[in-house]
């Protein structure tokens, strides 16, 4: 196993090397000089000339790149041009809420999810089965910043259960604290992900419920609880873990929708910020960190699927 | 006649629903001046915020404009741009899709620029496309094109590759055809059906997409009646008016579940094995 992680993690290697070439390829095609947009409208040309200097903006472009490489090579990502600190510092500070909505979320998901997927495929073709999956196509057909919004004129608008924006660090009010800010941004992208995992969790079931050795157990009077959580359920992980891998990745980057509604200061709101700020390097050093964790979730699930089926072989 | 009838719905019951609705919102799209009450960009400042009623099917914005006739309109421009990420997506993404299915030295290039593509989460590259080129309809398309871009060429190329060991694949090899004659009579024809349901669930999520950039601030133009903006206009008045929330959003959700729905059906109907 070892070996294969190795493996996977050289072999993404490229891949995050061609995804920096873009990314700085298209922050540079961003019209507009960051140090003018900086300085503001009342700054003249000779400051806006001295601190384009400064960042070294007016090097050619492959110069910047190649500078950039041998930052990136030393595990400096560079300083931010808004905030004047270096961007590994001001992504770590902003990694909290983030994660905290992603794994809130995700454990929302699969909390409605795989109850759902494995309700409708227990009631193959039945009624529930339909009830199922017209829910989860209506979920899957849902924006997120939409069902966000919705939940924000039910539970704080027209109940005051929770507020509708804002974020309490976990340092200042605690756990649930931070929980109770997110409930509303992480239950809007958790709703949406249930459907699509309830869909894989019914098919991968519906798999696995026709094999010889789920009629074995039945046969052998297992109750029907103990023949769907222990034989089925756990066999039919593999495709389900796939999907909330996927799920994971697209909440990391798809934050910065429900960040900007909830106005949540996130990395998905610093990303959004950046962009009108015209920070190159945050925004670099932020899609690199989104890509990264694109690349590590893919590899963990992979990793995981040898925990749900011993089969799997990694060579 | 009844039994032939219930075995057709069950067959084709996805399709003819997903497909009805979405003909619907076509039509909607099409005679939209037809349909609408109200001229969809006439302010009347003494109407502004009224709730839905006889008047106004779904209300008043807070320039007094008729919410009705702008979701109306605004199916137009969901759709327009739908299916332009459609065309731009379907013909590139065909193209690069059987070039590196087919040739090794074509795979290495255009899969390796696929991956670092597909590692972009999508909505935030169309953002990042979108500040390098500005908002606006050719840009939104050009964005979401480029986000989407990836998903039909793996598909294309996957089909590719499996049908390119098929029997008569290597007939025509052997009897000398030339590899556009093999890519273009023979393999093209039988990736049409993973194409035709990966384009139909991409409609889909460029809906989706285009209505959130839109609603951040940064895909069309305020003054567009697009779904998207009219949910940003709506957001401040969402304790007085959420009206203005939920029936475009509605509108939208129809939309997205028409194609789910449809890209689904034709998924069972053509391709059974990914049922």
């Amino acid at each position: 196993m070892l070996n294969y992680t190795v493996r996977r993690l050289i072999s993404s290697i490229p891949v995050l090397l061609i995804v920096a070439v873009m990314v700085f390829t298209l922050i540079h095609m961003i019209p507009g000089n960051p140090a003018a947009v900086m300085l503001g409208s009342d700054a003249t040309q000779e400051e806006v000339d001295a601190l384009t200097q400064k960042l070294g903006l007016d090097q050619p472009v492959p110069t910047q790149l190649v500078r950039w490489f041998g930052g990136m090579l030393r595990g400096d990502m560079g300083d931010s041009i808004y905030y004047d600190r270096p961007v590994t510092q001001v992504l770590s500070e902003r990694l909290e809420p983030t994660f905290l909505i992603v794994a809130y979320a995700i454990l929302v998901a699969l909390a409605i999810g795989v109850p759902l997927g494995v309700l409708a495929a227990v009631n193959h073709n039945g009624l529930l089965d339909k009830l199922c999956m017209i829910l989860s196509m209506v979920g899957i057909s849902c924006p997120a910043f939409w069902l966000g919004l919705n939940l924000v004129i039910l539970f704080a608008v027209q109940r005051n259960i929770f507020p509708s924006v804002g974020y309490l660090p976990l340092a200042e009010g605690g756990l649930l604290s931070a929980l109770y800010y997110i409930t509303l941004p992480s239950f809007a992208l958790g709703l949406q992900r249930s459907a699509s995992i309830a869909r894989v969790t019914r098919s991968s079931m519906l798999d696995v419920l026709n094999n010889d050795y789920v009629r074995t157990a039945r046969a052998k009077g297992l109750g029907e609880f103990r023949v769907i959580a222990k034989h089925t359920l756990k066999n039919a992980m593999n495709p389900i873990l796939t999907q909330v891998g996927m799920s994971l990745a697209q909440l990391v980057g798809g934050a910065v929708v429900i960040e900007t509604i909830f106005n949540i200061p996130g990395l998905g709101l610093l990303a959004f910020d950046s962009l009108k700020r015209r920070d190159y390097p945050m925004i670099q050093g932020h899609i690199l960190f989104v890509a990264l964790a694109y690349i590590l979730i893919n590899l963990v699930i992979d990793l995981l699927y040898k925990v749900f089926d011993p089969r799997v072989d990694y060579h | 006649m009844i039994k032939k009838l219930a075995s057709c719905w069950r067959r084709y019951s996805q399709v003819i629903l997903g497909g009805g609705l979405f003909l619907l919102i076509v039509l909607m799209a099409v005679f939209a001046p037809l349909i609408a009450t109200h001229d969809p960009g006439a302010y009347a400042m003494r109407e502004a915020l009224q709730e839905p009623g006889p008047a106004h099917l779904c209300g008043t914005d807070a320039f007094g404009r008729d919410v009705f006739s702008r979701i109306v309109y605004g199916a137009r421009i969901s759709l327009t741009i739908a299916l332009a990420v459609l065309v731009v997506c379907g013909a590139l993404g065909t193209v690069l899709g059987l070039l590196s299915g087919y040739y090794r030295w074509a795979e290495a290039t255009i899969m390796r620029l696929m991956d670092g593509l597909m590692a972009f989460p999508s909505i935030l590259l169309a953002l990042v496309i979108l500040t390098v080129f500005g908002s606006g309809i050719q840009n939104i398309i050009l964005a979401l094109s480029i986000s989407y871009l990836p998903r039909v060429v793996r598909t294309i190329r996957g089909a590719v590759i499996s049908v390119k060991e098929y029997e008569h694949v290597e007939a025509a090899r052997a009897m000398g055809a030339s590899d556009a004659r093999i890519i273009f009579k023979y393999i093209l024809p039988l990736c049409v059906s993973p194409l035709i349901i990966r384009l139909t669930l991409i409609m889909a999520l460029t809906v989706l997409s285009e209505s959130s950039l839109t609603f951040l601030g940064v895909g069309l133009s305020p003054e567009i009646p697009s779904w998207g903006n009219i949910l940003s206009e709506g957001r401040q008045y969402i304790t007085t008016s959420p009206y203005l929330i939920t029936l475009p959003g509605l509108a939208i959700v129809l939309a997205v579940l028409s194609l789910n729905t449809l890209g689904d059906g034709l998924r069972d109907l053509l391709d059974p094995r990914l049922k």
